[in-house]
């Protein structure tokens, strides 16, 4: 069961990493999609959020095309890092 | 009153001069090769780099000292001298402009302090680099420099054509240069834009660009119409802006096409013989270029991308690639697009799949891309 | 027109954000430059439908130097290339930002030189009125260096009489005045 600690983590991560201004955790729902019409993130984003997947949890993605399906929303990309992470 | 050609070079990976660079362009030889762990990145990128032997023969022929010029600076001047073909009175006059074309300059400086010791802090500011390269020809200007991302190159072509067009200058020496760096190839990489293999232009596999180091000089001169047949003329230029993002090309081709219009204005397609396309074999770029063509009407245009003889050379790249253009025209061929296989292009550009020959007559048209939505298109003629 | 003496640069751009009432999410994105260069625009420009008939023309002397020093940090022991900020590192990428949120398809040029009161980026502008169909165009100094930003912006328009007249010596005259 994921701890609502990490998903607070990881939101605190990506609003820092995206310069996601004045936005807090609770400003995230946890499937609202992240891309598109959700927080509008666009194809730089996406590519920190991979930097992002391997500086903080050695989760190294070699495909950038993955990303479309890991990063659809907080609680999908919460569960592939679960699964794949390194530390 | 036209604008003309009436010197050049190019110092690549295939050679420094523009004669070893057509010679291996017409014989279908890259310069690009594969690199594991060089220059600090330990991620495998293809890459064409040019010999440091032959530099440095050429810097000591010419007395360009490796103890006051770094490495870029080095590439570019002797560019510039091979170009005027040592004639040094019309580098140093006063109706003779420099104009420079960079992206990172001295970026190597920046995290090596013995470097930053040896040539001084002032190195990494991109306008003193030229105000040296300048003065060293004697050049009492100050030299113009344009810092556009990858269309500096062309856009540099068009600032000295605007200023050619004034009563100050009658000729332009425009310089284009950038080195291989850990910085740019890092970077690119984290745009997971860059292949391990030689790139392929416009091709269904195509995944990725090749990062190159050049140096490009054009000399342009102001010559009396009627007295410029045997040269090539810049006819006409334009930079324009996708509005759309600052790093992925417009999926509607908006500034390449707007660019490609305004120069066709006063000229028909049917003049022009082919287009040296920017081509970097990344997914989105090729894309967009086909369908800024196709938009234009040039669907019909032979196409050829370089970027697989000599990698994408940034600053350089606008400069080296017209000067291939030029030499195509009055040598009278069309350089074959290597790389390239099958159309992986959702619309059907008319691709050179093997080096063809044509009447050394006619017009064609340079384009380039670059990060934060800008584009430049050329028209030269012959 | 805006002046701070004790705040950081991103203090004092986020400042001068606020203080113009601004609703852009994607201004936080952006490196020191093209937060100083958009706000410029935001000042002088109107947001169009689309406008090929205005032109961007910067100049300055750092080029992207600030940000390349920022990149720098994330490729060096601890090696993780940031996308985000290697955009940043071209001194070109303020004029895309000006364009993106302006809508200008037109021409945009960036040339670095040693000071502001250079003559080439006015010459290059009076020549691109004069040989293009160019009826307006966004004209500046924008610099940035760690803890030093500087701005000077000129909106130029088409006339056939009246206002100042775009040469070097009235340019200059502004500068100074400003000081």
């Amino acid at each position: 069961m994921m701890s609502n600690d990490f998903i607070v983590k990881l939101k605190e991560q990506i609003i820092e990493v995206l310069n996601l201004e004045g936005m807090t955790p609770d400003d995230i729902a946890i499937d609202a999609p992240l891309f598109g019409d959700g927080l509008g993130l666009d194809s730089i984003d996406a590519l920190e959020l991979i930097v992002l997947m391997e500086k903080n949890y050695g989760i190294k993605l070699q495909d950038p095309a993955q990303g479309k399906e890991i990063f659809k929303s907080i609680q999908t990309m919460a569960d592939y890092i679960e699964k794949n992470r390194k530390f | 009153m036209n604008i003309c050609i009436v010197g050049d070079n190019i110092i690549s990976s295939l050679g420094m001069t523009t004669e070893e660079n057509i010679c291996a362009i017409r014989q279908g030889i890259s310069g690009v090769r594969q690199y594991n762990d060089y220059l600090g990145v330990t991620e495998p990128y293809a890459a064409s780099v040019v010999n440091d032997l032959l530099l440095a023969s050429y810097c000591n022929t010419l007395h360009i000292s490796s103890e006051k010029f770094t490495r870029f600076e080095r590439m570019l001047m002797v560019s510039i001298a091979l170009a005027s073909e040592g004639n040094r009175s019309l580098l140093a006059s006063k109706r003779t402009l420099f104009v420079f074309s960079t992206t990172k300059g001295n970026v190597e400086l920046l995290d090596n302090e013995p470097l930053q010791e040896k040539f001084g802090r002032e190195a990494l500011f991109l306008w003193h680099s030229a105000k040296k390269m300048a003065a060293f020809y004697g050049n009492p200007n100050e030299p113009v420099v344009v810092s556009n991302a990858c269309i500096s190159g062309v856009a540099a072509q068009i600032v000295a054509k605007r200023f050619l067009t004034t009563d100050l200058y009658d000729t332009a020496v425009v310089v284009g240069g950038d080195v291989l760096s850990k910085f740019v190839v890092s970077g690119f990489q984290s745009f997971k834009a860059i292949s391990t293999s030689r790139c392929k232009p416009f091709d269904a596999e195509r995944c990725g660009l090749n990062i190159g180091e050049g140096a490009g000089t054009i000399i342009y001169k102001k010559i009396e119409a009627g007295d410029d047949k045997q040269y090539v003329k810049l006819e006409a230029g334009a930079i324009t802006n996708d509005a759309n993002h600052i790093s992925g090309p417009s999926r509607t081709g908006e500034g390449l096409y707007l660019a490609l219009n305004q120069i066709l204005q006063n000229g028909s397609h049917k003049a022009i013989r082919f287009i040296n396309a920017h081509g970097t074999a990344t997914l989105y770029n090729d894309e967009m270029e086909a369908l800024a063509i196709s938009r234009a009407g040039c669907l019909s245009i032979p196409v050829f991308s370089l970027k697989a003889y000599i990698g994408h050379t940034l600053g350089a790249s606008g400069v080296i690639e017209t000067v291939v253009s030029a030499h195509a025209l009055q040598e009278g061929f069309i350089p074959h697009s290597l790389g390239y296989e099958q159309l992986g292009v959702s619309l059907k550009v008319n691709i050179v799949t093997q080096q063809e020959t044509i009447i050394p007559r006619g017009e064609c048209i340079k384009t380039v891309s670059g990060f934060g939505g800008c584009n430049a298109a050329i028209r030269l003629k012959l | 027109m805006f002046q701070h003496q004790d705040a950081t640069v991103k203090q004092f751009l986020s400042g001068v954000y606020h203080t113009l009432n601004l609703d852009y999410m994607k201004f936080f994105k952006m490196d020191a430059l093209s937060k100083l260069g958009f706000l410029a625009s935001e000042v002088l420009l109107d947001v169009t439908n689309g406008n090929t008939e205005t032109g961007l023309f910067f100049a300055n002397s750092y080029s992207s130097l600030d940000t390349d020093a920022h990149y720098q940090q994330t490729i060096g022991e601890n090696y993780f290339p940031s996308p985000a900020v290697f955009v940043y590192t071209l001194p070109n990428i303020v004029l895309g930002e000006i364009c993106i949120r302006h809508r200008i398809y037109g021409e945009n040029v960036f040339l670095v030189g040693c000071d502001c009161q250079s003559s080439h980026l006015i010459q290059y502008v009076e020549q691109a009125f004069d040989d293009s169909g160019l009826k307006n165009a966004l004209v500046g100094w924008l610099d940035c260096y760690e803890e030093y930003c500087n701005a000077f912006v000129m909106l130029v328009s088409r006339k056939d009489k009246g206002s100042l007249e775009l040469n070097e010596s009235n340019v200059n005259q502004l500068i100074i005045k400003k000081e």
